[in-house]
C-alpha cells in the first residue's frame, strides 16, 4: 500500500484538551431546581454554623485546652469531609486536577517557598525580639477576639478551598 | 522599632507579595508557572498528596490558631 501525502492544511489538528471548568462554586447547570435549593440551603447552613463556630471558637485564648480542641475537632472533621468519609452530607464536588504542570514554573514557587523556610529558621534560631518569626508576629495580630474569630473564619475557608481541589 | 526588626519584617512582606504575585501570574492564560490552585490540586491528585496538604492545612490552624 503506498502512502499518499497529505496536504498540511488538510491533515487534521489534534482535538484540544477539556478546557478546565470553572470552580465548582456553582452548583451544576443539569441540576433541578429542588436539588438546587437544597444546594444553596446546604451552604448557607455551613457558612452559618462556621460563622457560629468561629465566634465561639475566637473566645478561647491560646495554649488552652478549649482553644486546642476547636482546631482539633474542626479539623478532624474537615479531613473527613476532604477525604471523602461517608458523613450525614455529600463530599466536596472537586475541581479536576490538572494531568502535568511545568517543572521550570513549579520550581519558582519551590524557590520562594525555601526562601521563607531560611528566613523562618534563622529567626527561629538566631531571632529575639529584633529577628521575630512569623508565628511571634501574628501573635498580638490574632490576641483581640474579632481578629482570631476572623482567623478561624478564614481558616475554615481555606480548608474548604483545599478540599475542592 | 529597631532595623534588624523592620527589616525582618520586610522580608516577610515580600515573601507574601511574591506569593501573590506567583499566583496572579500563574493564572494568566498560557503561563508556565502553575497558579496555587493547579499547583494544589495536582498535589492532590495522590492520595498521600492529600492527606499532606490536609495535614498541612490543620497544623496551621492549630500553630496559629491554638498556639500563638
Amino acid at each position: 500500500m503506498s502512502q499518499q501525502s497529505v496536504p498540511l492544511s488538510e491533515v487534521p489538528e489534534p482535538a484540544d484538551p477539556p478546557a478546565d471548568p470553572p470552580p465548582d462554586a456553582e452548583p451544576p447547570a443539569d441540576m433541578s431546581a429542588d436539588d438546587r435549593r437544597a444546594s444553596v440551603r446546604g451552604l448557607a447552613l455551613a457558612w452559618a454554623a462556621a460563622t457560629v463556630y468561629s465566634v465561639i471558637a475566637g473566645r478561647f485564648a491560646p495554649l488552652s485546652a478549649p482553644g486546642e480542641f476547636a482546631v482539633l475537632i474542626a479539623g478532624a472533621a474537615m479531613m473527613a469531609w476532604a477525604l471523602g468519609f461517608r458523613l450525614p452530607f455529600p463530599p466536596p464536588r472537586r475541581r479536576p486536577a490538572p494531568l502535568r504542570i511545568d517543572g521550570r514554573g513549579a520550581l519558582v514557587w519551590l524557590v520562594i517557598v525555601l526562601v521563607f523556610t531560611v528566613w523562618e529558621f534563622y529567626a527561629l534560631a538566631f531571632g529575639g525580639d529584633s529577628h521575630p518569626t512569623l508565628s511571634a508576629l501574628a501573635g498580638p495580630l490574632l490576641a483581640p477576639y474579632t481578629h482570631r474569630a476572623i482567623g478561624y473564619l478564614l481558616w475554615l475557608a481555606s480548608g474548604v478551598w483545599i478540599a475542592r481541589r | 522599632m529597631n532595623a534588624s526588626r523592620a527589616i525582618t519584617i520586610a522580608g516577610f512582606a515580600l515573601i507574601g507579595i511574591a506569593l501573590i504575585g506567583l499566583h496572579l501570574a500563574g493564572r494568566r492564560p498560557g503561563s508556565r508557572i502553575p497558579s496555587l490552585s493547579d499547583l494544589c490540586a495536582f498535589t492532590m491528585r495522590d492520595r498521600w498528596g492529600r492527606v499532606g496538604v490536609l495535614f498541612l492545612w490543620w497544623w496551621l490552624g492549630w500553630h496559629f490558631l491554638a498556639r500563638s
